[in-house]
């Protein structure tokens, strides 16, 4: 079989909804052990099922990683005064989002009951979340009274984030992609001007919009990893194409879905080389912003030191 | 921009400990959670080796639950023509594309009338009209047959073949 569409045709998806669906199944309390126990709780998503996913899939040749979203994240936190605590996945499960918006509500039911009872149990306060569709989820889907769920963008905004000038003069010009969930698909407080703001304060950064933005802003393509086809696809080129005619040289996101899919394109794209379609660099906005922070430099912990060279892309015939 | 260059070194802060150790935790939890199974299968369908589906046309009535279910369009729903002596009518059936098909079982699942079954995309042969094990999947490069230019010694005369092997002339599902 000749690989028409480069390796990421092949995403299974199907592979990671069962894996998700079946942690649903057993409902049992496991016994909590929090180390760190702060009123500020920062809730990570399934970015390690991604790596996984990833990592045995498609595009895990060290472009997109996942894990990078969870360092950034902490960083960033801990540099306006927050020193969460984190809620992990061996006693959280996944928020839910993908089985709600596929249609798998009793799913959903479950997870939501397990993980209302646990954030009610533990005493969080305020749940910060990094991914746009858990802010989404945690925030409208939830029934979660008394706890503030803010998305790690606003509250780094509201705690008045400091970005150390860069060394380099180089002006570097970034657009941002809004994910629907947390903008154009959020009824109450849609995170559209604190990550803009974030981006201004980078202080060789020029923020330049897409051709579509805010409410306005066209889909990535792909949503809750439902569908993987030439439409969805065509999507994603039409949205990269968009970032490519302003010239950006970053393109950053704050929904790990968008991330996936982005680098995913940008990964069959370095495929075929002849193609120089998208010189520009694709990711989450924690880690543009984290590796403008002075500390340890992201990188999600899932490196591995001895794998030098990535392995070839393309689907391999056994 | 600073690049990590090297390993960094330990920290001496708890809190840096604990949220690479949480960190870690994940990852592992991650990795066993993942089984043995779900790894298979996704290396299934990255080497395209997986399952495939196939329709049953004497079962499929065509109501198009598949198609609008299937997340890699790899089903097409096409129109058929069967021919009854004295009346001939179309009825539309599910057809797989088997190049796009990942083998997820989701038209399997919706199939109202279970006209749908998952078979193995490679490994098998249809001998005797009957599916069995392959020795081998076929390896297009290795020729089955021996180069045309070889010199045949001693060839019999060739005589036309006088009747065809029998074989009925109709076949139904051509059309």
């Amino acid at each position: 079989m000749i690989p028409e569409y480069g390796p990421g045709r092949a995403i299974p998806h199907p592979v990671l909804f069962r894996l998700l669906d079946s942690e649903a199944d057993d409902t049992t309390i496991p016994e909590i052990k929090v180390e760190h126990k702060s009123e500020f709780a920062y809730y990570p998503g399934c970015v390690d099922y991604y790596d996984q996913e990833m990592q045995f899939s498609h595009m895990n040749y060290g472009d997109t990683n996942h894990g990078v979203i969870f360092d950034s994240s902490v960083k960033l936190l801990r540099a306006v005064g927050i020193e969460p605590m984190i809620l992990d996945r061996s006693f959280m499960k996944c928020c839910g989002h993908d089985q709600l918006w596929q249609g798998k509500v009793d799913v959903f039911r479950k997870m939501r009951d397990y993980n209302t009872k646990i954030i009610k149990m533990i005493g969080v306060k305020t749940l910060v979340t990094s991914c746009a569709e858990g802010y989404r989820t945690l925030r409208l889907d939830y029934k979660l009274d008394g706890v503030r769920v803010v998305h790690i963008t606003q509250i780094l905004y509201e705690r008045g984030l400091r970005l150390p000038p860069s060394g380099d003069g180089k002006r570097i010009r970034v657009a941002y992609q809004d994910p629907c969930r947390s903008c154009r698909q959020m009824p109450v407080d849609p995170v559209y001007e604190e990550p803009r703001e974030l981006i201004r304060r980078v202080d060789n950064a020029d923020l330049v919009e897409l051709k579509t933005f805010r409410a306005d802003a066209q889909c990535c393509g792909v949503a809750q990893m439902m569908y993987c086809n030439d439409k969805t696809k065509g999507l994603t080129y039409k949205r990269m194409d968009e970032a490519r005619d302003v010239e950006a040289d970053y393109l950053l996101t704050a929904c790990p879905k968008c991330l996936t899919h982005f680098g995913c394109l940008h990964h069959e794209n370095k495929w075929r080389p002849d193609d120089e379609r998208y010189p520009f660099r694709v990711m989450d906005i924690t880690q543009f912003l984290a590796e403008r922070l002075a500390g340890p430099w992201p990188t999600g912990g899932n490196v591995d030191e001895k794998k030098k060279e990535p392995p070839l892309p393309g689907r391999r015939v056994s | 921009m600073a690049v990590a260059a090297t390993a960094p070194p330990p920290p001496q802060d708890p809190l840096t400990n604990y949220y690479r150790a949480v960190r870690q935790m994940n990852i592992e939890l991650a990795r066993k959670r993942y089984k043995t199974e779900f790894r298979f299968r996704t290396q299934q369908y990255i080497r395209g080796t997986g399952t495939t589906a196939v329709v049953d046309d004497e079962v499929c009535m065509g109501c198009t639950h598949c198609f609008d279910n299937c997340a890699f369009e790899a089903i097409d729903m096409a129109d058929r023509k069967f021919a009854l002596p004295g009346m001939s009518y179309t009825s539309r059936k599910a057809v797989i594309i088997v190049d796009n098909c990942v083998g997820c079982e989701k038209c399997a699942i919706v199939c109202p009338v279970d006209a749908i079954d998952m078979i193995p995309k490679s490994g098998w042969e249809v001998r005797d009209g009957r599916m069995v094990q392959a020795g081998a999947p076929p390896k297009p490069a290795a020729p089955a047959r021996p180069a045309p230019a070889a010199p045949k010694p001693q060839a019999p005369p060739q005589t036309p073949p006088a009747t065809p092997p029998t074989s009925p002339p109709m076949a139904p599902g051509a059309g």
